[in-house]
């Protein structure tokens, strides 16, 4: 079907329910005939049939139209009454409209036929003269269609399709002749009008978006009845009943597919009217410009479509009017005589971004001053030393242009506020940014209310959260304790290397419960790689599940406000997830920003780190508070309540991951602490590697990581428990010697003094 | 003229709202916790396919919730046309009340309390406070206008 067909079919559509909507006013007008809607309704339907026909050149549609519309007008306006003489002729030519219709969808053009009578009546009407109607002759071309038609649906049953399936399946050859000499001879007479009936058109169903929304609510939870009732197929070895499980699966997932893609139409039904726009535009202001479309097949919510369309509209109008230049400025600056406008579109963070950006001059920013100042907005000093991103906030101000002369394009100055206004009311934003004399790149931020993006489900406190597909870089497994590539300290914020790039880390934990205490470092750290706004940074989370297409859902008017969220989703266990909001994670994390900022200068420094130094873990006990271990020693860290610590004889136990693990307080051994007291509740555990499996070190109190000299100032006079100190800025940290505190404790608590430091180097 | 109330306790106190803004009521819905939430927001709840927001009533009304409670009765409203999910103790009953035994709110509450209830009917041995659910979403929360530019 080409394009014309297309839109032939669509007026074919529009006609017909336009008829069906005039035979119901028609019947409401004549019990209430003074009804001035109603009749205003007639009048407009009429008027817009009129104008698609001409359009079309249907010329007996339009006249009609046009005839019908002239009596309407006059009734509309009060000059003349509807009585029934008019009604019934108004009726005549609704009749006649629709067997026309019916005829182009037939044929594709318009059936002849004379309409003359019909059409002076309806204009003698107007003119508010009375019929002087012979009932004999009433209208003969009108009704001898109206026959036409009736005859011709007697006839359809037997129409050529019919015939072509039958001669496909059929046989029987005598038959089948009979079949197509009958079906042509009753064809003959109504040729003119009536030829072939190629196919039916189909029609769509208007469908109020709130009986999808509460349908696609359905649907999920069908789903969702769907998983819950898979795991019983493994659980009842049945057949019969796995076939029909099956059944249901592949049922709601096709389901599920249809109803998701019913909301969702490419951005390409707007689009597709930008290069007649943008051709016309650029004629009337004597620009050369050549369109070049992005990501056209970009998906939005219906909805969302209508209300971009006409700020894109504009906002195309804006470029080209003020920001693209003439071919012969541009030829003279060098540029290419025909400018570049581009249309951009995809998915950012769960929400569909639009860019129009154009090589042009860019925004004049003195001009923007010179009329902020002409204005009065701001007095000339101080709109001196505003910034260019500063005045392009003055765009956005309600009558506002920079245009001396007020085309019909633009420079009335409604417009930009308009814009903003449109996109901030769907939860959009608009960004402006126009780098001097390289062209102006304005990027729309829409929301997908109802949009489905690819996100990756993580683990962190027990709960799942949903990252954005779009923001996520790369995903890396890191070992903290590892020498090559650790977490590092960078001025108070941890960072790690990825290929030799410094990127900070957050920890999802910390953002999501900032008063938590202290981070325990878990053996491997699972760190999502993301980017906003051209920052990079590594958020840390427990575990990292699988990607999978959410639908996104707004929190309530309750949750608003929560920089972390972009809104949340419900799982295929029915459970609620919340998505989080990247570029509000790394806003509320101003840290993460600001070691981006220095991170150029200072990588070199870092690249030249000194490598004989090496990361410790910081800790306290009671009565000693500079405590270390080094970080290779420990597997991980735990906190642990009193209550899990259990007697396996005279030792102390945990169970830890389905094994004993041996607890030592090691305070009790080593010079200078105390020995540790119980009844604290949450306590501090080391995990320590061992070759016969896992010991846990309770401590006091864990403070930090942090780098120093490897140089081992070995104790002199040998300490119980330490195997030396190590020397930072400030103080001296005390190593403890695990070595020995394992001897001792194997010895079973038996003192036993040590003439001499056991020879472990702790660094091995 | 008679308003059915829905009955219900939060802590020691009981509480009645009108049955007409009642959706529906629930046992043990499964709560996804919304960290950096206000305290009174417990988390979010899936009512098939539709994302409620779950109050502490404990936390939102002020009240020290008494021991073993676990307000896990969901008592889903809809409020200017969105969902809210109460969790109370427990739901007692509906009962059909004349305003004739209303009187305004009684001084003994917090003043959070006092600014959240209606008033009070005087049942038979107790007193029945008349919440004014409508208050939890506040009136003026709508879309705030993003930043545009840096």
């Amino acid at each position: 079907m080409d394009s014309t067909d297309e839109i032939l079919v669509e007026f074919i559509l529009e006609a017909r329910e336009i008829l069906d909507q005039l035979d119901i006013n028609f019947v409401a007008l004549e019990k209430d005939p003074t009804n001035g809607k109603l009749i205003a309704n007639i009048f407009r339907a009429i008027h817009t049939l009129k104008g698609s026909s001409g359009f079309f050149s249907f010329k007996r549609l339009e006249k009609i139209s046009h005839a019908g519309e002239s009596l309407l007008g006059k009734i509309r306006d009060g000059q003349l009454t509807l009585d029934a003489i008019k009604t019934t002729k108004l009726l005549e030519a609704l009749d006649v409209l629709r067997v026309l219709i019916e005829g182009i969808e037939k044929n594709q053009t318009e059936p002849t036929g004379q309409d003359e009578r019909l059409i002076s009546d309806l204009l003698a009407l107007a003119s508010g003269n009375e019929l002087s109607p012979p009932p004999s002759l009433q209208t003969a071309d009108s009704n001898q269609l109206i026959a036409l038609n009736a005859e011709s649906e007697s006839v359809i049953p037997e129409d050529t399709d019919d015939v072509n399936q039958t001669v496909m399946s059929d046989h029987r050859p005598q038959e089948l002749a009979a079949k197509i000499s009958s079906a042509q001879s009753v064809k003959q007479p109504k040729l003119s009008t009536e030829p072939e009936q190629p196919h039916e058109i189909s029609f769509p169903v208007k469908v109020n978006i709130e009986a999808l929304d509460k349908l696609m609510n359905l649907v999920s939870e069908m789903v969702l009845a769907r998983n819950r009732l898979l795991p019983f197929t493994n659980q009842y070895n049945d057949l019969s009943f796995s076939n029909a499980v099956r059944n249901i699966d592949l049922l709601t997932l096709e389901l599920q597919e249809r109803m998701m893609k019913m909301r969702m139409q490419p951005i390409s039904q707007v689009w597709s009217k930008f290069p007649r726009l943008i051709r016309d535009v650029s004629n009337t202001c004597g620009k050369q410009v050549n369109l070049i479309q992005e990501g056209a097949e970009t998906e939005l919510d219906r909805s969302l479509l209508d209300a971009i369309r006409d700020p894109i509209v504009h906002l195309i109008r804006n470029s080209i009017d003020h920001s693209i230049e003439t071919p012969a400025i541009r030829t003279a600056q060098g540029k290419n005589p025909v400018a570049t406008l581009n249309l951009r579109a995809g998915h950012e963070n769960g929400m569909v971004v639009i860019e129009i950006a154009d090589d042009g001059a860019g925004i004049n920013y003195d001009l923007i001053r010179q009329r902020i100042v002409d204005k009065n907005l701001i007095d000339s000093v101080s709109a001196s030393q505003l910034s260019d991103s500063a005045l392009i906030d003055f765009i956005f101000l309600p009558g506002f242009s920079t245009k001396a002369v007020v085309t019909n394009l633009s420079g009335r100055g409604v417009g930009m506020d308009v814009v903003k206004n449109n996109i901030t009311n769907i939860g959009g934003s608009i960004e402006i940014s126009s780098p001097r004399g390289l062209g102006t790149t304005i990027q729309l931020k829409i929301p997908l209310t109802l949009a489905i993006i690819p996100a990756l489900i993580v683990g962190c406190d027990g709960e799942r959260y949903i990252i954005p597909q779009s923001s996520i870089l790369e995903l890396v497994s890191l070992d903290p304790s590892s020498k090559e590539n650790g977490i590092e300290d960078f001025y108070g914020i941890a960072v790690f290397r990825l290929r030799e790039k410094i990127v900070p880390i957050i920890f999802l934990s910390t953002i999501l419960q900032p008063d938590q205490k202290k981070l325990t470092v878990a053996e491997k750290l699972n760190i999502i790689v993301l980017e906003s706004k051209g920052i990079n940074f590594g958020l840390v989370v427990n575990h990292i599940y699988n990607i999978q297409d959410v639908v996104v859902k707004p929190l309530g008017s309750l949750l608003k406000g929560i920089p972390n969220y972009a809104g949340a989703t419900i799982l295929g266990d029915g459970r609620v997830s919340l998505i989080l909001d990247i570029d509000g994670i790394a806003a509320s994390n101003e840290l993460a920003r600001n070691i981006h900022d220095k991170s150029l200068r200072y990588v070199p420094d870092l690249l030249l780190k000194n490598t004989d130094e090496v990361s410790i873990l910081l800790f306290e006990l009671a009565g000693a508070n500079r405590m270390a271990i080094p970080l290779e020693l420990v597997e991980r860290i735990i906190f642990i309540d009193e209550t899990q610590i259990q007697k396996n004889g005279n030792r102390e136990v945990i169970q830890f991951t389905n094994e004993i693990m041996h607890l030592i307080r090691i305070g009790d051994y080593i010079d200078g602490a105390q020995p540790t007291k119980g009844g604290r509740g949450s306590i501090p555990v080391i995990i320590h590697q061992t070759g016969n499996g896992l010991i846990g070190l309770a401590v006091e109190l864990i403070h930090d990581i942090i780098s120093v000299p490897k140089k081992l100032h070995i104790s002199n006079p040998p300490q119980k428990g330490i195997v030396g100190c190590v020397l930072t800025d400030k103080q001296i940290i005390n190593m403890i010697d695990l070595e020995e505190i394992l001897v001792l404790r194997n010895m079973g608590d038996q003192p036993k003094s040590y003439s001499e430091v056991v020879d472990v180097n702790v660094w091995r | 003229m008679h308003i059915e109330y829905l009955t219900f306790t939060v802590g020691h106190l009981y509480f009645g709202i009108p049955t007409t803004g009642v959706l529906e009521i629930n046992k043990n819905l499964e709560i996804t916790p919304v960290p950096g939430s206000g305290k009174s927001v417990k988390g979010l709840i899936n009512l098939r396919g539709q994302l409620v927001t779950a109050m502490d009533m404990h936390q939102y009304l002020g009240i020290e919730p008494e021991k073993d409670s676990s307000a896990s009765i969901s008592v889903i409203v809809n409020i200017a046309g969105q969902l809210v999910c109460l969790l109370v103790d427990a739901v007692i009953d509906i009962l059909p009340l004349h305003e004739l035994t209303f009187e305004p709110t009684p001084m003994h509450l917090t003043d959070d309390s006092k600014k959240l209830i209606l008033g009070g009917h005087k049942l038979s041995g107790k007193l029945l406070l008349v919440l004014d659910y409508e208050k939890i979403i506040p009136a003026t929360s709508h879309v705030k206008h993003l930043s545009m530019t840096n």
